[in-house]
């Protein structure tokens, strides 16, 4: 169940220097900057601290630290199960996503009678993926 | 929801509760503030046996919570009698989280719980199984969802193994310590034989001892 105190101090510690015994410092980081983070890199923290149980060791407060310093679209989302969806659907809704893309792509070339140039398809891909998500 | 409405108190008599749940991070406040003024800083935050005495319900624990993405449907749920509208226990909690057991199932994981000591009701007579209603929100969060009652915790290492015990009581199993558990994105989530499950056939076993105080 909860996540001991030591645990939101430490990573406030190793994400912004603050000294991890003073309360209120601690307090403030969660207050302040925490909230100035990214919003993948604020649930990429929330979720480091959700799974602790103890104060956790340097190499996984290390390995945050490198991940939160990612720019925000280089942070993986998280694990969820799929609500009311069973493993077999959301393969499906990723191959609904492909074909919609592919359409997309052909449609685009066809319209364009080029192809769509690479950064352009990104940013598609980048959107859709929003959609879906 | 089927939530508890009644919780026993001395000589047969019953008292008239209720649950109000929060979804997101503005609706916990008002929830968080009113534990805070009314239970934690008078009759919890003195208290160092306790282990949710140093607990911050006014910062780390609604903002984190709601900050993990509302795919893993935070939570956030109080029990408060009506009469005087007084708090009696606190839960934060994740409803989408990875079963143990298949990792592509949903399960709620229960963050954290706390309930109102005795001494909070100086002069009026003392709900009964607080603690019990309190995690019992979470089970009926569970089973109303894509969850359908699986739900695991974590017994904090403060209660030593009285917790443990209290846990099993109250009919749920724990996990060995061997098994593998669903971890952050970053590091492992360390398995130190204090964790707890509920299967979806239990919760019902477990839902249904409070079944009497719910009509």
């Amino acid at each position: 169940m909860p996540t001991p105190r030591r645990a939101f101090a430490e990573v406030a510690h190793t994400l912004a220097g603050v000294d991890p015994n003073d309360k209120a410092a601690v307090r403030d980081f969660y207050e302040d900057r925490f909230q100035k983070y990214s919003k993948a890199a604020q649930a990429l923290i929330s979720d480091f601290l959700i799974g602790q149980t103890a104060t956790p060791s340097e190499t996984d407060l290390q390995a945050l630290k490198k991940a939160v310093s990612r720019p925000a679209r280089q942070i993986p989302g998280l694990f969820a199960p799929p609500i009311g969806a069973s493993g077999q659907a959301v393969r499906k809704q990723a191959s609904q996503r492909t074909d919609y893309l592919n359409e997309q792509l052909a449609l685009a070339k066809a319209a364009k009678g080029r192809p769509m140039r690479k950064a352009a398809r990104k940013r598609q891909i980048a959107a859709q993926h929003k959609e879906f998500s | 929801m089927d939530f508890v409405r009644y919780l026993p108190i001395s000589k047969g008599d019953q008292i008239e509760v209720g649950v109000r749940l929060a979804e997101s991070r503005a609706a916990a406040r008002e929830l968080c503030e009113r534990w805070i003024t009314q239970v934690h800083e008078p009759f919890i935050e003195g208290d160092a046996i306790r282990a949710d005495a140093d607990w911050d319900w006014d910062v780390e624990i609604p903002l984190l919570t709601f900050r993990i993405g509302m795919r893993r449907r935070p939570r956030m749920l109080q029990l408060y009698a009506i009469d005087g509208d007084f708090p009696l226990g606190m839960v934060a909690l994740l409803e989408n989280e990875r079963w143990i057991a298949d990792r592509r199932r949903s399960a709620s994981f229960l963050w954290y719980l706390s309930g109102a000591p005795a001494s909070a009701f100086e002069g009026r007579p003392v709900p009964k199984m607080i603690t019990a209603a309190t995690i019992d929100m979470a089970v009926t969060i569970s089973l109303n969802g894509a969850a359908d009652g699986r739900l695991w915790l974590h017994a904090a290492p403060e209660g030593g193994d009285r917790l443990l015990e209290w846990y099993k009581e109250r009919g749920l199993e724990q996990v060995p310590q061997t098994t593998k558990l669903p971890g952050p994105l970053v590091g492992p989530r360390r398995n130190d034989g204090r964790y707890f499950r509920l299967t979806q056939s239990r919760a019902r076993v477990v839902s249904a001892r409070l079944n009497e105080y719910r009509t």
